[in-house]
């Protein structure tokens, strides 16, 4: 029995993996996933891969790319290369945590307004638009300038940015869902509240958070590599793209390109992974009926 | 109204109220309600099949629902098998449920796209604890054997994007069967699937009326349908009901305008019957601006003075019941 | 060769877990002022064969074989050709009258966009005399020209819709579920309306449909549809009285018909095959209870039969094989 069901699923995925290989979101999203995928691998197996120490000087400093440092060393005379790879660890860590604390206060806040509605509703949409219509850098910025450095306060200061985004889906989902007639069926046969949002609605809306949530962790390590960059996220030496960013700017001047260079397609790269991965995943589930007759 | 009914409704009210722009509301004061049923009164005997036909803006299907408080009435009383269901609250409403039901019209919203289908049959057993996991399990892979609905095993573990329409129908009469209700209330439940199949939940129903004791209100605008499983047949018209009568007087001789309007009109699949058609006058009446007098006067073609002044009260004639002052 | 013929066509749609075949080596002649019911249920084919005639199908659809009309085959005409057609010579009206008309205008004004698509020197006048005369063909009050659609109820959308359809006078009308969103008593208005206009008209009506009563009530011929096939076509009484395709019997017997007295309703078990991978043989072969062996291996041949063709292999000939 669950021999059967684990194939199934195993042959599910496999039919599901090769249909979406034949159409071209589908192939983006794959992409974009791939780029995901090294990104990750990168930070968790960060010690084997990298080189040097990022947070101990290892060659001379300011040299450019060369055999021994692919990617140069910077003014510290870190090695650029490890602290690229060390850098996916900041990035993925806080980006995760922020999302995750978005989601875990936005989803559950957007299924309990929804089912309610009345005036609990127009209260908290109320406070969430005016949350969302900040412009998330500065938002991020004021609170992080109160919360202070600190890789939670950072990742608190972007989760809060997020958090309308995340009510508002699900409130409008669950706002449709809970008229559908399998949610009736629900209250039907005698279930509780509880049951019918939990086991009837949350399932059914959940899925248009995917998307969701990959756009914004592409957004979150922006975010966070603004903050960075701008001074007021973690504290040096420790390696993060922003801020070697920042650091870099200055040598630009003097041709000294790499040390800007590479933290900037880092954030490029995986930004572009999650992208894709995202309006992939949401081109091919939705396609687009605008085509030419 | 006979002693041994098993449900009998009196003088039921829904009514809804739309949102009028403000504007309209300053100057014409008037709120607009939609009295969806309005005072309806019926019983239904242990083991009967009352049939509710209608077109759409009669209320056939506000009905249904308010029956079983899916809708809340706004007034009026429900008493089933002795307990008054108007009454009931809260904890107690919801534990009363597992002694009634509902088939809605449409088998793929009426179940949850991510619940395997065998859980969704068995969660009614769930919500009231009946029985252990065990004995739901065996109790449902018995009804999909006995529904068709083979290998039990393997239905039980799919999602219901996997079945055909008529499968999937059958899975929402098995999870409204499951709890072994008294009563079911079955809102067209035929009337998305294709024809050749219609008759099988139609046989079904029947099957599993006789076997499980059940007594059933249907709900429909298919008066062939009416016709194949109800004993009696109420026909609505704007919220009111015209006709109440046994099935075969109905259709022998239908008495009220609007039922003898609708028998005429349903499509007879036979080349060779040639029939007069009776047609009624205009259009049906908006739901908010219900004609004075007897709400069908404005179509009917016998009309007379007294049916625009006076509404007609359902009064017995030769051992059923007709709202019109021409009978 | 009448109206329209239809000649081994083939409709194909390519989705991402592969290709439907939704309509199969389907052949059949409409004539002059005829009227064609064409039934079957859901997933025949029926409603992509109506769409096709007037090439409205999506662009994921292949087409192979001939449409026919006034001796021109419409699958190969340029798009500006077909434009001049649709609305002039051939029309179609749908199932949902509410969503078919444009709310922000005036009935008058669907009217007027469609006459100076076909006619651009005709004048306000003529016009409106077009319209009017439209509705009046369909029983609404030439008064209601200007009203919007909000205005009408479901049926009267519906008469608008085929006062629409029928203003340029065109030779075919295509109707696809006329009535199936619409009550039954509002059904039969609009019954009498369409066979109103097939006495009064010069015009070959398609009835596209899954209700055998109201093919009964208005069409002469009837053509029935299974899986992409066309599996029966003959008169109506002909196929009524003595169907002779195993689907079409036990379709006609699945009905609940109210002039009989309490009849045993029969049902046609299992369901229609999967398009993407259709079986070998005959499509109705799995539910068929006067299967032979040959229904499972060889797809049966069209036969003629007193006046009516019928795709099966127990009059093909070869079922004593």
């Amino acid at each position: 029995m669950v021999k059967n069901s684990n194939q199934m699923l195993s042959s599910r995925l496999s039919s599901l993996v090769r249909e979406m290989l034949g159409d071209s979101s589908g192939i983006m999203a794959f992409a974009g996933l791939i780029i995901l995928i090294i990104f990750i691998l990168m930070a968790l197996f960060a010690p084997l891969i990298a080189p040097y120490s990022p947070v101990q000087p290892s060659g001379n400093p300011l040299s450019p790319p060369s055999w021994h440092h692919i990617m140069g060393t910077d003014n510290m005379g870190y090695d650029v290369f490890s602290r690229f790879i060390y850098g996916s660890r900041m990035a993925l860590t806080i980006a995760s945590v922020a999302t995750l604390i978005a989601a875990g206060i936005g989803i559950p806040l957007g299924l309990v307004v929804g089912y309610f509605g009345g005036a609990l509703d127009r209260v908290i949409t109320m406070i969430m638009d005016s949350v969302y219509t900040f412009p998330g850098l500065i938002l991020a910025i004021a609170i992080a300038a109160v919360l202070g450095p600190g890789i939670i306060n950072i990742s608190l200061s972007i989760a809060v940015v997020y958090i309308p985004t995340y009510y508002r889906v699900i409130r409008s989902q669950v706002t449709s869902v809970k008229n559908e007639l399998y949610v009736e069926s629900a209250y039907s046969i005698g279930a509780k509240t509880s049951t019918i949002i939990f086991k009837y609605i949350l399932p059914n809306v959940l899925p248009s958070i995917i998307v969701v949530l990959s756009m914004n962790i592409a957004d979150a390590i922006m975010t966070e590599a603004g903050l960075s960059f701008l001074g007021l996220g973690i504290t040096p030496p420790t390696p993060d793209w922003g801020y070697d960013l920042a650091n870099g700017q200055q040598f630009l001047i003097s041709n000294d390109w790499w040390m800007a260079f590479f933290p900037g397609v880092a954030i490029i790269l995986i930004v572009l992974g999650f992208s894709m991965f995202a309006e992939g995943l949401n081109e091919y589930f939705n396609p687009n009926i605008g085509e030419k007759r | 109204m006979s002693k041994e009914a098993f449900l009998r409704v009196d003088r039921l009210r829904k009514e809804f109220s739309l949102k009028v722009p403000w504007l309209e509301a300053i100057f014409k004061g008037k709120k607009r309600i939609v009295k969806a049923v309005d005072d309806v009164s019926f019983y239904i005997k242990k083991g009967e099949t009352l049939g509710i036909v209608g077109e759409s803006g009669s209320g056939k299907t506000t009905l249904g629902r308010t029956v079983i408080r899916l809708v809340e009435p706004t007034s009026g009383k429900i008493v089933m098998d002795g307990v008054e269901l108007t009454k009931l609250k809260g904890e107690t409403l919801r534990r009363a449920r597992r002694d009634f039901s509902i088939i809605f019209q449409d088998p793929m919203a009426s179940l949850n796209p991510y619940m395997k289908v065998g859980k969704t049959v068995s969660h009614p057993l769930e919500i009231h604890n009946i029985g252990t996991k065990q004995e739901r399990k065996e109790k449902i892979l018995w009804l999909f054997e006995k529904f068709n609905l083979t290998p039990p095993e393997e239905f039980y573990n799919r999602f219901p994007k996997h079945l055909s329409g008529g499968q999937r129908q059958r899975v929402v009469i098995a999870r409204a069967l499951i709890t072994n209700p008294k009563f079911i209330v079955a809102d067209e439940p035929t009337a998305m699937l294709d024809v050749s199949v219609r008759s099988q939940i139609l046989k079904l129903m029947i099957e599993i009326k006789h076997e499980f004791k059940l007594t059933y209100l249907f709900i429909t605008h298919d008066l062939a349908s009416a016709k194949y499983i109800c004993d009696r047949i109420g026909v609505m018209y704007l919220g009111k009901i015209v006709e109440i009568a046994k099935k075969e007087d109905i259709f022998k001789e239908p008495l009220h305008p609007y039922t003898k309007i609708l028998m005429s009109s349903i499509p007879i699949p036979d080349p060779n019957i040639k029939r007069e058609k009776l047609i009624p006058k205009g259009e049906i009446p908006s739901a908010t601006d219900i004609p004075r007098g007897c709400r069908f006067h404005t179509r009917c073609p016998f009309a007379k003075s007294i049916c625009r002044e006076k509404e007609p009260e359902l009064k017995d004639v030769g051992g059923r019941l007709v709202a019109c002052h021409l009978v | 060769m009448g109206v329209l013929s239809i000649k081994n066509l083939s409709i194909e749609y390519k989705t991402r877990s592969g290709t439907v075949r939704a309509v199969e080596d389907v052949n059949f002649v409409v004539g002059e002022h005829e009227s064609l019911g064409v039934v079957g249920e859901s997933g025949c084919g029926k409603s992509t064969l109506g769409t096709a005639i007037l090439r409205l199908l999506p662009p994921n659809a292949k087409i192979k074989g001939e449409i026919v009309f006034n001796g021109k085959n419409l699958l190969s005409l340029t798009d500006e050709e077909m434009r001049k057609i649709r609305g002039k010579e051939i029309a179609m009206i749908f199932q949902d009258p509410m969503t078919s008309l444009n709310p922000i205008m005036r009935v008058r004004d669907h009217f007027f966009e469609l006459f100076k698509v076909h006619e651009p020197t005709m004048k306000k006048d003529e016009m409106t005399r077009l319209a009017s005369e439209a509705l009046e063909s369909v029983g609404t009050d030439p008064k209601r020209l200007d009203n919007y659609p909000f205005e009408f109820s479901g049926g009267m959308r519906q008469r608008v819709m085929i006062a629409l359809a029928i203003a340029l006078k065109p030779k075919l009308l295509i109707a696809d579920e006329p009535t199936t969103a619409l009550d039954v008593v509002v059904q039969e208005q609009i019954m009498q309306v369409l066979k109103n206009l097939m006495k009064t008209k010069n015009m070959s009506l398609i009835l596209i449909t899954h209700d055998m009563g109201i093919v009964a009530e208005l069409a002469e011929k009837v053509a029935v549809m299974y899986a992409g096939n066309l599996v029966e076509h003959g008169e109506i009484k002909q196929i009524y009285n003595e169907p002779k395709h195993p689907y079409t019997k036990m379709l006609l017997e699945s009905i609940p018909n109210i002039k009989l007295e309490d009849t045993e309703l029969k049902y046609i078990p299992g369901s229609p095959p999967d398009l993407k991978n259709p079986p070998k043989g005959c499509k109705y072969y799995p539910r068929c209870p006067y299967a032979k062996e040959i229904c499972k291996i060889k797809e049966p041949e069209t036969v003629e039969m007193g006046g009516r063709k019928v795709k099966c292999h127990l009059y093909s000939g070869s079922g004593n094989e």
